[in-house]
């Protein structure tokens, strides 16, 4: 089954080298897995347009107290184990990681 | 560059539809992909289950919390997601507003951050 896992943390807040070591090791054992499909880190929300009945606005779609920073995409055979993985990421500590199962593809 | 396609739509939009109407909905998403593939734009593209699905993950002092629901309520959801492949912003938007939900939900457009290795 294949989640996603969206990423979310105050952006004020950027990931240290410590951070950025961890999200290594934590992709290097996703791969040694095969449980990894994909990673992506956006850049800051401040970059965002939202495309509106026809009409372009500056920002992202909701603004909230944390913005969406990236996510992982992750096959895993279980909801527990995509929760597991999630709490491996290093903003979990004091982001939100929202874990969104994918829609089966025909 | 890379353009993340974030597509926000009312989740009620597709129960609402009739099923006739979801059909032609899927048929022209179906469409759009390909034409996005064949113009070499597309790098993956993903649809979500419903928001009902949702869970989120906080880790505070060490304990992993787990709770039901996304991370925030909103009038529209996250319905699913392109990455593109695209020149500039405008190119990233004009593919944007060929997505077929662009019609009655919100697409947020998000640039990808480059690595340099």
């Amino acid at each position: 089954m294949k989640y996603l896992l969206l990423i979310h943390l105050d952006e004020a807040t950027q990931p240290g080298p410590d951070d950025l070591k961890q999200y290594v090791a934590l992709a290097d054992d996703l791969k040694a897995k095969g449980q990894w499909i994909a990673g992506v880190r956006l850049e800051p929300s401040s970059t965002a347009k939202t495309l509106r009945k026809g009409e372009i606005t500056d920002g992202p779609f909701a603004e909230a107290r944390e913005q969406l920073g990236g996510f992982y995409l992750v096959d895993v055979p279980t909801l527990a184990e995509a929760q597991a993985v999630a709490a491996r990421i290093p903003v979990a500590r004091r982001g939100t990681i929202e874990v969104r199962p994918l829609m089966a593809t025909p | 560059m890379q353009y993340l396609l974030m597509i926000y739509e009312p989740e009620k939009v597709w129960a609402d539809m009739g099923e006739d109407a979801r059909n032609r909905m899927f048929g022209e998403y179906m469409q759009f992909t390909k034409a996005v593939k064949d113009s070499g734009h597309f790098r993956a593209g993903d649809a979500l289950q419903p928001v009902a699905n949702a869970t989120t993950v906080r880790v505070r002092d060490g304990k992993t919390q787990v709770t039901d629901g996304p991370f925030a309520e909103t009038r529209e959801q996250l319905g699913g997601y392109y990455l593109i492949e695209a020149a500039n912003l405008d190119e990233a938007t004009k593919i944007a507003a060929r997505i077929p939900s662009a019609r009655h939900g919100s697409i947020e457009i998000r640039p990808i951050m480059v690595f340099n290795a």
